[in-house]
């Protein structure tokens, strides 16, 4: 059936082209880089809300409240680096970078691009964040896992859902669209950021990566299958 | 095929004998003997079912809603519409009778421990999300395209929060969850599954008996506007 | 009928010689009571939503109908 929708519009995975995936990739990041006035913007917010945070709990938390905090930050960080990922495209060249890029193409270096930006962003907040409250995550390696597959899961939807709003010029309506559905993937990364504090829960933690890691790879295909129903309309 | 069948009779008069066999016969028969839930388990024909049928009616907008993007034909975006409305009024109704179940046998409206009735609640929410994306555009095309698209998600993440969720996080009040007793037991009891299997097809027949209805007059709103 | 069943063994408890036994009957009884009060409300909705439903697939059809002229 996604194959289906796929070959319907045109597009087929033998014809991309990972070097032009590579270079727009490349692009983005370079745009992004010479114009620091997002990240630099994204960096005092990030800092802004966790001392805010640390101040408010007057520096000491428990770990389950330390990781909703954090997830939360990282969900409205989100919402604030993604929403913006085809405004450019949009405002200023939309019909040429139509007509140079196809849009599977298109799609995947943005999903690639912002799952990196996401994750950078996720290890600030979290060294913060440690920095902060003096946390201790005892298992790393399943944290990280965590963030990253997190990263992954927020980019997929966000990344999707912004086209809406940068065709719409509606800005609430990403965190409106957004909110609902990032909800199962946010409460198995919760759970997932909860287990890899205590270590007696192994055969839970497996379940728990492997559903989060099926939830990223269906929303990863959906985007990557509807998008062109977007972009090219 | 669609609108033969929302013009046709018999399966609304089976929709209506269903129910009405529901209703009737489900207060004859004699319920299994068990602690705290006592006679309210006949809220197990009016409460399950009606969460199948909006399952029934969300899986009937994924499907108008993928056949509006294969074709492009706006009278696809309109039945994917009304489903969507029928279903989530099915939804609401669900969570009602739920609440009033909750307060007999767990004494509180709205439980937390309960993971089902807030992932319940989220997936009304994901479907609220819906009707605004709806109401947010002027061009009616933009409209039915994006709106199908997120209804896919929309779908995928009802399916998660309704059938993944309460099964990884184990704790839920629920029958057959951490400890409680499970459906098994009752479904092995032949004289509820005489009423259980009807009354969901009954359910799902209202459901689908509305939104047949609210197509209609949809699609009578756009012959007057000039649409079609 | 059921009533009345209800109200003399309600009159019975009141006159105070009834053993333990009985009023476990009695309890029954008014438990089956409430049940049958829940299942005509539940009849009485039920029939006028399936009542309104009919009328409004009627006005739907002449609607229809007179479109199509």
């Amino acid at each position: 059936m996604l194959y289906f929708l796929l070959q319907h519009k045109g597009c087929s995975f033998a014809l991309m082209n990972l070097n032009r995936v590579y270079h727009l990739i490349c692009k983005e990041a370079a745009l992004e880089w010479r114009n620091k006035s997002l990240l630099a913007s994204m960096l005092i917010y990030v800092l802004g809300a966790s001392f805010i945070v640390y101040y408010a709990f007057q520096g000491h938390i428990e770990f389950q409240v330390w990781s909703a905090i954090y997830w939360i930050i990282i969900l409205f960080s989100a919402i604030n680096i993604l929403g913006k990922s085809f405004d450019k495209e949009v405002k200023f060249q939309y019909y040429y970078i139509r007509s140079v890029v196809p849009p599977l193409e298109m799609i995947i270096s943005k999903l690639v691009y912002n799952a990196i930006l996401v994750f950078i962003f996720e290890v600030i907040i979290f060294l913060e964040m440690t920095l902060f409250f003096g946390i201790e995550v005892e298992n790393l390696p399943v944290f990280f896992l965590t963030l990253f597959l997190g990263g992954m899961g927020f980019s997929n939807l966000f990344t999707l859902f912004s086209t809406i709003t940068a065709r719409t010029g509606n800005v609430v309506l990403l965190s409106v669209l957004g909110f609902p559905v990032i909800l199962p993937l946010l409460l198995l990364i919760l759970r997932l950021t909860g287990l890899s504090d205590v270590e007696v829960l192994v055969d839970d933690r497996g379940l728990n990566i492997g559903a989060v890691a099926v939830l990223d790879m269906i929303t990863l295909v959906l985007s990557v299958v509807l998008f062109p129903y977007l972009w090219n309309e | 095929m669609f609108e033969k069948l929302s013009k046709q009779v018999w399966w609304k008069i089976a929709t209506a004998v269903l129910l009405f066999y529901t209703c009737i016969y489900g207060f004859i028969v004699k319920a299994p003997d068990l602690p705290i839930l006592e006679e309210s388990i006949r809220n197990l024909f009016f409460h399950v079912p009606m969460w199948f049928a909006m399952m029934f009616l969300m899986f009937l907008n994924l499907i108008f809603s993928i056949m509006y993007l294969a074709n492009g034909t706006s009278r696809y975006d309109v039945y994917a519409s009304n489903t969507a409305v029928a279903g989530f009024l099915m939804g609401c109704l669900g969570i009602v009778t739920g609440m009033i179940w909750a307060k007999v046998t767990w004494g509180a409206w709205w439980v937390f421990a309960e993971v089902k009735l807030n992932a319940a609640a989220a997936a009304i929410l994901v479907y609220c999300a819906y009707f605004v994306l709806r109401s947010s555009f002027d061009d009616p095309e933009l409209k039915s395209k994006f709106s199908a698209v997120y209804s896919i998600f929309a779908f995928v993440m009802f399916m998660v929060l309704i059938n993944v969720i309460p099964r990884i996080a184990g704790s839920s009040l629920h029958p057959g969850n951490g400890g409680n007793p499970g459906f098994n037991s009752y479904d092995l009891d032949d004289n509820l599954r005489k009423v259980f299997y009807p009354a969901i097809l009954g359910w799902i027949g209202i459901g689908f008996w509305i939104s047949t209805q609210l197509i209609r007059i949809s699609f009578i709103q756009r012959k007057l506007e000039d649409i079609d | 009928m059921k009533k009345f069943i209800v109200l003399y063994t309600m009159l019975l408890t009141m006159l105070g010689n009834l053993s333990a036994q009985e009023n476990n009957v009695t309890e029954m009884l008014t438990r089956e009571n409430k049940l049958t009060s829940v299942n005509v409300v539940l009849l009485l909705i039920l029939s006028g939503i399936l009542i309104y439903l009919v009328i409004q697939d009627k006005k739907i059809k002449k609607l229809e109908d007179r479109i199509n002229d």
